[in-house]
């Protein structure tokens, strides 16, 4: 599971923490089950779209709905493209446990 | 999707606006003096219902602007000459603080600024505290872009009156939702814009000036008339108004307010209060969340919260990923209001409606919170 776009999304403030991924492969429950052991996940499945979140220790957050390509990731002011690069390794890692669960 | 981002630009439009705008673009786009053989001044009459609206008298005190940011531009910088003293206040949007953080930057002007209380009120008796024989002008937001809070613009009119200084107000977030009433508020210059609650297109607006005050022009150019001077003419409106006008954007708002009227400001105001009182009632039922500056006995449209310890882009998301609800977040062009308010430094969730949302959508809103703060939990 590839990053496709990353993309800048600009908010009220610098607009420099908030990032729009876009993957090749949609964010399905196996690899957020995998994902368990790398972050905290939540999922939200009473919304009504199947929201979930993502708390990695490396500092990022993902949000985004089971089933679609793309998350909104924030990532703090300090050393932000270490942090993306965690949270795209992890992804991976997860994606490819998801994949053998 | 359900929009509540309001405050920021009103969606929908209603139908009499689409239709005022198709029928425009459809025709010639002919003025009186830019075009030959025009009989009927169609932009004239758009100017005397503006006026009418606000009760400004005379058509004359009306100018077309492109929105609320350049008719401040064009009050603040056609007002200050250097070594004025300039009031304002911690409730004012990016639109009024930068041009005069810019002016004060280049030692042109000094400035007070007023602090709010929590609720996001001025005190009016703090308004006068702040003037000083250089104060050249007040300026203050009638409804606040972040809380809703509405100033109290007479007294505070009433007060001034008694002092050479001018009086600037910016109700952009008020027209079309409140009474405006410019000459019982004394007012020098007020400012509009077209595409919020006058249900116009973005990019309209205009100014009421008061017929005593001159100011300087932002911009000089051709005006339709008075064409064989160099010089822009001296005449209102063509003093102000150099260059084509957005007509599509004129006409949109001629016919917002037309709407507006049709339904009158007293049941705007009571389906508006309804649906202020249906949200802010929903968000207080839990401990945890926080409303700032709500005020449910008023009609205006924007209300400001948070849920916990929660970032406000984060609730921001979920609300629209999960809930397809469109809302704005953090700091809404209006960084002082988050101090007074006590606010985090995230910012908050703004919410806001117009006259054409319905209750089933605002209670649509609140299941949604509802639903968020018991996942939290």
């Amino acid at each position: 599971m590839k990053p496709q776009e990353i993309e800048y999304i600009r908010d009220c403030f610098d607009g420099t923490t908030t990032r729009r991924i876009l993957f090749d492969f949609p964010f399905k429950a196996p690899l957020l089950a995998a994902l368990h052991d790398r972050a905290e996940v939540r999922r939200f499945k009473e919304f009504p779209k199947p929201f979930f979140s993502i708390k990695g220790s490396a500092g990022y957050h993902a949000q985004g709905v089971e089933g679609e390509l793309s998350v909104t990731l924030t990532v703090p002011q300090q050393g932000q493209q270490a942090v993306i690069d965690a949270f795209l390794d992890d992804i991976s890692m997860a994606f490819r446990e998801g994949r053998s669960m | 999707m359900l929009y509540l981002n309001n405050a920021a630009s009103s969606f929908p439009k209603p139908y009499e606006v689409i239709g005022s705008v198709n029928d425009f673009l459809a025709r010639p786009p002919v003025e009186a003096g830019r075009s030959s053989g025009v009989k009927n001044n169609w932009l004239e009459e758009i100017r005397s219902r503006l006026a009418g609206f606000i009760n400004a008298g005379e058509s004359g005190t009306i100018l077309f602007t492109s929105g609320a940011t350049e008719g401040l531009n064009l009050v603040l910088n056609g007002i200050i000459e250097p070594g004025d003293h300039i009031v304002a206040t911690m409730m004012e949007h990016n639109s009024v603080l930068r041009p005069l953080k810019h002016l004060e930057q280049a030692g042109i002007v000094s400035l007070t600024i007023v602090p709010a209380d929590r609720a996001g009120r001025i005190d009016p008796v703090q308004i006068v505290a702040a003037l000083n024989e250089n104060t050249k002008a007040v300026i203050v937001t009638h409804s606040s872009n972040v809380t809703g809070t509405v100033q109290d613009v007479p007294s505070i009119g009433a007060l001034l009156k008694e002092t050479p200084v001018r009086f600037i107000v910016d109700a952009a977030q008020s027209a079309g939702v409140l009474p405006i009433d410019v000459r019982a508020w004394y007012s020098d210059a007020v400012v509009f814009t077209g595409h919020k609650f006058l249900f116009g297109l973005p990019g309209s607006g205009f100014i009421y000036l008061n017929p005593d005050l001159e100011i300087l022009p932002l911009k000089k150019g051709g005006t339709g008339v008075f064409s064989a001077s160099l010089l822009q003419p001296e005449m209102r409106p063509y003093r102000y108004e150099a260059g084509t006008l957005n007509y599509p954007g004129i006409v949109s708002m001629g016919a917002g307010v037309a709407y507006l009227e049709k339904y009158g400001v007293e049941l705007i105001q009571r389906h508006l209060c309804q649906l202020r009182s249906i949200i802010c009632n929903g968000l207080k039922r839990h401990p945890m969340i926080q409303v700032y500056g709500c005020q449910t006995e008023q009609p205006a449209t924007a209300i400001a919260f948070s849920i916990g310890s929660l970032p406000a882009d984060e609730l921001g998301v979920i609300l629209h990923e999960a809930f397809d609800i469109s809302v704005r977040t953090g700091l809404h062009c209006a960084p002082l209001v988050n101090r007074c308010i006590d606010a985090p430094d995230s910012g908050t969730v703004r919410v806001s409606f117009s006259f054409l949302n319905t209750t089933a959508e605002v209670e649509y809103f609140v299941t949604a919170i509802d639903t968020i703060v018991r996942s939290m939990l």
